[in-house]
């Protein structure tokens, strides 16, 4: 019996590059475990600053979900100024926030994921010629189109805010910009030009409403079967991929959930209120885990810190929460091992569960039969879940199923902007109080807490969805998101696990991934290699 | 040992490039009328003439004229006459005229005339001297020092540039511009070494179409031509002057010598 | 071709994702057509662990050619706070900068050490050559480049992805010469007008017309009177090259938070500060456009108010 520990150096980014080290045991991936190695402090940065500091400050977390930072933000401020949000406004933001969504998905799927499946462990399939010919790193045709494409969604984001990256043009009470009826007619030019020449004609082969009509496994797999454009589009092909080569039997995860949800339905979201927000909310918010669908509740979010390198001897939730960094070398000797908090979730019976943030766990609360009219109501991926488990493959198509369907709900936005109304409500700007703000960034569930105090910001705390899903153990000792993923891989060559590079991958998380592997029983290092996380 | 001819000592590495059509002005700035020959020269290069036309300055550089005419496929000399007809008259010196030449002799560098001009380049080039020669006078009246141009004389002028234009010189080539479906204005890198060296213009909406100005330097503002290829192709995004974007192909271009732009038309 | 080296300190990658909404040429272009070498990118490179590595030491060590070194992010100073690929990444960065022909610093972060810098800088976070203004940074205010050149600055948080893109173009085509940069090694075919050179609200500012509401507000007025507009005060092309082929700030009515300045973000975020003109006793603004004082200033504010247009006082940018 071969043990083998892989441990792949970090190529950082964002708020961090993440080390993974992952045991293998007879070629399969028997335990795993992550690390977090940047650190820029700013909640720290934040404190004591401006109310309003925390919407130029936050997008600078990650300029790739920068748009969703803001859009939480704002919405942090405007439930802790207790602000009146005018309908336009709320779907200004909403547009804005789908925008840069619709971008991150052709983005990450061709530069980011697709670009391994071109690698040489799976020569021996028969579809590996056409894989490379599509996904090609550069001179992949899908890969041309794709990536080229996909920054028609961010020119309707800078119509709105006057540009992507990083505007801040979103402010509690709305938005700073009033379109006219040349932005409006200049969006859904571009939108449709978007859907016209990538998303129907390469990804889908077929109509976004087509694919909307896919309802369960056996739908997902008579589609495919259909017709020829849909067989060949790169959808019915990475599906066919998948199938042949596996990506379907590992990467599972825990296998429980956590969206905290987006897009407001502007008429119900008009005083935000933290209280009023699942009820509002289009995109749900949900918990599932053990088999259960939970209401969300940001209450029952905590902060464990116990192998983080800050201080702190138990789990606070965030408004209560502290960011203070201790000496690295010291923390070390204390056992603690990542610049990453571990954010923790507490279910009804279940207790401090891990759970994952990202596209399958919005479809997952999307499968919650118990909603109201206007919240989306998809039983797809219940249905992928019960008869496949999740998995790379899963996970996978659950991000690329939110491209048509945020598409639709995109449009029918647009189409609702009322040019005459009202974008902004100044508000009173009281000199303290507390606020909460969520969305769903690309990879996941975002959220930032904000108390104010004398009218500047006594405590800012943010959670992202990587520090969800690579959170270390905390004093449970449970396996994080990815750590729990990764176990139970098969690893096909020692010297190049390309599938420990597709589970890390699939949870598209904010910092460069790199995975180390070690020999289990003489420590000797084996190989390294780093996932290029995009971000 | 023969002695080698003229010609054959001038060293092909100093030749001035071929070109299709040489004009030479010849005649004295500083004196009156007989400023019309360099004049002419100056309004040509001003107003731009096609790729293949060579202007020369023959008021004071003298002989180097003669160099100047190598590698000319047509050459065509300006100057001006007092004769005794009416100013202004436009002659042309017949062919059989200029065959019949006398040799070059009594050269002097501040007299250089346009025959002193023909005898010494024959000499000078022998049989590398263009075949194709015209001689384009035109009959002044005064050449005090320091006079201007008189009103007879300019308009002299500008019939000959007019007949230059439409006798002599090559048809311009129209140039050609591209529109893209994504709404950028495609330029080749000649056109931009030609008209927008620094790679920076401003632009003027002019109805169905815009002009482009060049400016001066990169560090003056203005739209940026963006490199496009390694070619030095230049882009430039259509959507920073206009509402709407023109419908895509290609589109003539001309230089406009009034306003000193490029005019590009969409229509 | 050029080779290009590109990695990421203390960074949010946003300067990255600018680059990828490139056109003429765009990303693709760049490495298929134009042949630029990108030896390695943290998001686009494609040799991974131990291949990678190998490039990194191979350019520290002078054993293959390095023509541009880029740095996005800032460097991290605090031991322990930033390592890559096993070792500091500030030792990679000594390294490679001094390996390579010239050194680019992308954004904010990488040129005066943007946000993770702001007050407590818990990360010891600096830029390459300055902090803030100050001449210095992590190389030293008198490091030069193989070529000779000082660290060459594109700042912005992010930058346009044309102001990378045509700054490498032009490097790596052998028209390094042609790049004229200002005093704060920012090349001046961008950063020498402002951010104001080109804003639709400029007949706003000249009445001393103020836009007086966010939203529909917008729709009128300039927003350097009441909102905290650095547009007069900043270096910045927005305004004439516009983001992602529709707009800019200033256009949709966001206030220039003058990122391109090494003082981004001003004032450090302290309260009364985002979104408000900062002025003295209320009514005159601290700041006024770079080259101008203050009493020419009152004086023309003073006459321009009283010969304002009625159409300055109504909504331009309508429906």
């Amino acid at each position: 019996m071969t043990s083998t520990d892989l441990f792949v150096s970090p190529v950082g980014r964002v708020e961090g590059d993440l080390d993974v080290r992952v045991t293998i045991t007879d070629g399969v991936v028997t335990d795993a475990w992550t690390e977090a190695a940047m650190f820029r402090g700013f909640e720290m940065i934040l404190k004591g600053k401006d109310p309003q500091a925390g919407l130029i400050v936050t997008p600078r977390i990650c300029g790739i979900c920068g748009g969703s930072h803001l859009y939480k933000a704002c919405y942090a401020l405007d439930t802790a100024w207790k602000t009146h949000v005018p309908e336009n406004a709320t779907l200004v933001r909403n547009i804005a926030q789908a925008c840069e969504t619709l971008q991150s998905i052709p983005r990450y799927f061709y530069a980011l994921f697709a670009i391994d499946l071109v690698n040489k462990n799976y020569a021996k399939s028969t579809l590996y010629d056409e894989c490379v010919r599509r996904f090609a790193p550069y001179v992949g045709s899908a890969y041309q189109k794709g990536v080229v494409l996909s920054n028609k969604p961010v020119e309707v984001y800078a119509l709105f805010g006057g540009q992507w990256p990083h505007s801040s043009f979103m402010v509690p009470g709305g938005v700073m910009s009033a379109p006219s009826l040349a932005d409006i007619t200049r969006a859904t030019a571009i939108l449709n030009h978007w859907k016209d020449n990538w998303l129907e004609a390469e990804w889908l082969g077929c109509s976004v409403d087509r694919w909307l009509e896919v309802k369960t496994w056996e739908d997902m797999q008579a589609w495919v079967e259909e017709n020829e454009s849909q067989y060949n589009s790169d959808c019915g092909f990475f599906i066919r991929f998948c199938l042949e080569v596996g990506l379907h039997k590992y990467g599972g995860g825990v296998g429980n959930y956590l969206a905290a949800g987006t897009y407001f339905e502007p008429s119900l979201y008009d005083q935000p209120t933290p209280e009023g927000r699942n009820a509002a909310l289009i995109g749900r918010s949900g918990v599932y885990a053990g088999g259960k669908h939970f209401e969300y509740d940001h209450l029952r979010v905590s902060e464990d810190v116990s192998h983080s390198y800050f201080k702190g001897d138990k789990p606070l939730h965030p408004w209560d929460g502290e960011t203070i960094p201790l000496d690295v070398a010291e923390a070390r000797k204390a056992g603690k091992y990542s610049w990453a908090k571990s954010p923790r979730y507490d279910v009804p019976d279940l207790g401090r569960v891990p759970l994952e943030a990202g596209p399958l766990a919005r479809r997952m609360a999307a499968g919650n039969p118990d909603r109201a009219e206007h919240q989306d109501y998809d039983p797809l991926f219940i249905d992928l879940y019960e008869k496949l488990g999740p998995s790379v493959f899963v996970r996978q198509m659950a991000r690329m199923h939110e491209a048509p369907k945020y598409f639709k709900w995109v449009m029918d936005w647009l189409s609702r902007v009322d040019l005459h109304g009202s974008f902004y409500t100044k508000p009173e700007e009281p000199l303290s109080g507390k606020g909460f703000g969520g969305t769903e960034a690309a990879r996941g569930a975002l959220q930032d807490w904000i108390v104010l105090e004398d009218g500047k910001i006594e405590n800012y705390q943010v959670v992202t969805p990587t520090a969800w899903n690579i959170g270390p153990r905390d004093s449970n000792a449970a396996n994080g998101p990815i750590e729990a993923a990764l176990i139970g891989s098969p690893i096909v060559d020692m010297e190049d696990p390309v599938e420990l590079g597709h589970v890390a991958r699939s949870f598209d998380s904010c910092l460069v991934c790199t995975v180390h592997a070690y020999d289990g029983k003489t420590g000797r290092e084996l190989n390294k290699f780093v996932i290029n996380g995009m971000v | 040992m023969t002695q080698a001819l003229p010609h054959e000592l001038l060293s092909d590495e100093f030749a001035p490039p071929p070109c299709d059509v040489l004009v030479m002005g010849c005649g004295n700035i500083l004196r009156g009328d007989d400023a019309l020959g360099p004049q002419l020269i100056r309004r040509l290069f001003a107003e731009g003439v096609p790729r293949g036309v060579r202007l020369v300055d023959g008021g004071t550089a003298g002989m180097d004229v003669a160099f100047q005419m190598q590698g000319a496929g047509r050459v065509v000399i300006v100057d001006a006459a007092m004769t005794g007809n009416p100013p202004g008259t436009v002659y042309r010196v017949p062919g059989e005229e200029l065959a019949a030449l006398p040799p070059a002799s009594g050269l002097h560098t501040h007299s250089f005339r346009w025959d002193h001009a023909l005898a010494f380049g024959r000499w000078l080039l022998g049989p590398k001297c263009p075949a194709d020669v015209t001689v384009l006078l035109v009959e002044v009246r005064d050449v005090e020092p320091g006079a201007d141009l008189s009103p007879e004389a300019m308009s002299g002028m500008e019939t000959v540039a007019a007949l230059l234009r439409e006798d002599f010189f090559p048809a311009p080539e129209s140039d050609l511009v591209e529109v893209t479906a994504d709404g950028y204005l495609h330029l080749d890198a000649e056109l931009m070494q030609r008209y927008f060296p620094s790679g920076v213009v401003g632009a003027m909406r002019d109805g169905e179409g815009i002009y482009l100005v060049p400016i001066r330097s990169q560090a003056n503002g203005g739209h940026l031509l963006k490199q496009r290829n390694a070619r030095g192709d230049r882009s430039l995004l259509l959507r920073e002057i206009l509402d709407r974007d023109p419908v895509p192909g290609p589109k003539r271009v001309d230089w406009d010598v009034q306003r000193g732009a490029l005019a590009v038309r969409f229509d | 071709m050029a080779s290009v080296l590109w990695l990421q300190g203390g960074a949010c990658s946003g300067n990255t994702m600018s680059f990828l909404n490139a056109e003429e040429p765009n990303v693709v272009d760049l490495i298929v057509d134009f042949g630029l070498e990108l030896l390695w990118h943290p998001s686009l490179g494609l040799e991974l662990g131990e291949n990678a590595q190998k490039i990194f030491w191979d350019c520290a060590r002078g054993d293959r050619p390095l023509d541009i070194f880029v740095l996005e992010g800032t460097v991290i100073e605090k031991d322990g706070y930033d390592r890559f690929a096993d070792r500091e990444m500030k030792d990679w960065v000594t390294d490679l900068a001094n390996a390579a022909s010239i050194v680019v610093a992308l954004g904010d972060c990488a040129c005066w050490g943007g946000i993770p810098a702001m007050e407590p800088n818990p990360s010891q976070s600096t830029g390459l050559q300055f902090h803030k203004r100050d001449k210095g940074g992590f190389l030293g205010p008198d490091w030069t480049s193989k070529a000779g050149l000082p660290v060459i600055n594109i700042p912005g948080c992010p930058a346009h992805p044309d102001w990378i893109t045509q700054i490498i173009v032009a490097l790596a085509t052998g028209r390094t010469a042609d790049i004229a940069l200002d005093d704060l090694h920012r090349p001046q075919t961008f950063f020498k007008t402002f951010t104001q050179t080109g804003c639709t609200r400029v007949q706003f500012f000249d009445y001393k017309q103020s836009t007086v509401s966010f939203g529909e507000g917008t729709r009128t007025g300039c927003l350097f009177y009441e909102f905290g507009c650095r547009g007069p005060m900043t270096h910045s092309p927005c305004n004439r090259i516009l983001w992602n082929r529709q707009s800019s700030k200033t256009r949709a009515g966001m206030p220039c938070l003058g990122c391109t300045e090494p003082e981004f973000p001003f004032f450090d975020l302290h309260k009364g500060t985002v979104f408000k003109t900062q002025k003295v006793s209320g009514v005159i603004p601290k700041e006024v456009p770079e080259g101008a004082d203050h009493l020419t200033y009152m004086a023309q504010a003073s006459a321009a108010r009283i010969a304002a247009p009625q159409w300055s006082k109504e909504d331009m940018f309508v429906v």
